[in-house]
């Protein structure tokens, strides 16, 4: 499966589960779903969507941001480091309520996997 | 106790059976006659008080179910539900209001209305009644949801579409009930509390309460708010487990 297959189909399962977990009045369901399609995928499919995961945590979109930050935090893709790291420059200018928090939380994840950057 | 002329089914809650002898932690007051039910002696006993809610709510849960259950089998639904929704409300509202009529004599002119809950399967929790209906002027809300959900939601806070009622003081089933949850992924066993005063000094808008529709063959009726905006967790604590 090539890079844009992986975008694709990650982009309509997060749409899907998103409309899926709104529907059941269940927010929390979508991102158990997200965990569960990135433990299906096999070594190389992972190592593409972690890509997509990255691109994910540079989005406009603060949802869709904070899907992207929940899978970077839960399963430790320190390849996603550099990007958070772009993210927190931008959220230092952003406005939004939330940037402040995002900020804060950007930061501990990164804090969490300096160790395993280092290695 | 009846509901609808079923008896109560025991065993849900594990009730043991009320003595008709006073019981010790009973404030007689200045009757000093046998206390053969703390409501119609109209004398506060928390214990005796807890055992009757709880006989109470099982009965009306035993009920529930079962009607639940004859609904798949026979499409029932929902006029017997409804009754059994009601029985529940009369037992557990009505002993609420006990409790808190007795409080008010012991502790001054403090009401329900004012925001005095008592202890529900979920414990305490302040805020009942004094937020309802409201949302935008409320100080908290509670999302009712499952225990594995909790550290998750502790550590990333809340996804957007989130929802939250002002109501925290309801019963797994009544959450149910009430927020017309889905009826095959079973009862919550989680309460969490959201800070609207924190969020509102924050910057975030409070989105309003509206009133819970049917879905999911649920009557709804309960207070419910769906937030368009992650929660910081920051914002949320969780209250139960």
């Amino acid at each position: 499966m090539k890079l844009g297959e992986i975008r694709s189909q990650m982009v309509a399962f997060r749409l899907s589960v998103d409309e899926e977990a709104r529907a059941l009045k269940d927010s929390y369901l979508a991102l158990d779903r997200l965990h569960q399609l990135y433990r299906r995928f096999d070594v190389n499919e992972r190592e593409m969507a972690e890509q997509v995961l990255t691109e994910w945590a540079l989005s406009m979109d603060e949802n869709v941001r904070f899907d992207a930050l929940a899978l970077i935090d839960d399963f430790k893709i320190a390849s996603a480091v550099p990007a958070l790291q772009t993210l927190l420059a931008h959220l230092a200018s952003a406005t939004s309520p939330g940037a402040p928090y995002e900020i804060k939380k950007v930061a501990r994840i990164i804090a969490g996997m300096q160790p395993m950057v280092k290695a | 106790m009846l509901l609808l002329g079923q008896p109560a089914k025991a065993g849900l809650l594990r009730v043991p059976p009320t003595s008709a002898e006073p019981h010790s932690g009973c404030i007689a007051g200045r009757t000093q006659r046998p206390i053969q039910s703390s409501k119609r002696a109209g004398i506060w006993c928390p214990q005796r008080a807890r055992v009757e809610i709880a006989r109470a709510e099982d009965g009306a849960a035993s009920h529930t179910f079962r009607l639940w259950a004859s609904f798949r089998r026979q499409n029932l639904y929902p006029s017997r539900v409804l009754k059994a929704k009601d029985a529940l409300y009369d037992h557990s509202y009505g002993w609420k209001s006990h409790v808190s009529a007795e409080q008010s004599n012991r502790e001054g002119s403090r009401s329900l209305h004012e925001g005095v809950a008592g202890p529900t399967h979920f414990g305490s929790a302040p805020g009942l009644y004094a937020t309802r209906g409201g949302g935008a002027a409320a100080h908290e809300a509670f999302h009712y949801t499952f225990g594995k959900a909790v550290s998750s939601i502790e550590k990333q806070g809340r996804r957007a579409g989130s929802y939250a009622t002002p109501n925290g003081a309801l019963s797994p089933l009544q959450a149910h009930i009430d927020l017309a949850l889905p009826a095959n992924r079973g009862l919550p066993d989680a309460l969490l509390r959201v800070d609207l005063a924190g969020l509102r000094r924050a910057g975030y808008e409070i989105p309003q309460a509206t009133q819970a529709g049917r879905m999911f063959g649920m009557p709804g009726g309960g207070m419910e708010m769906r937030f368009p905006y992650p929660i910081p967790p920051e914002f949320i604590k969780a209250v139960l487990p």
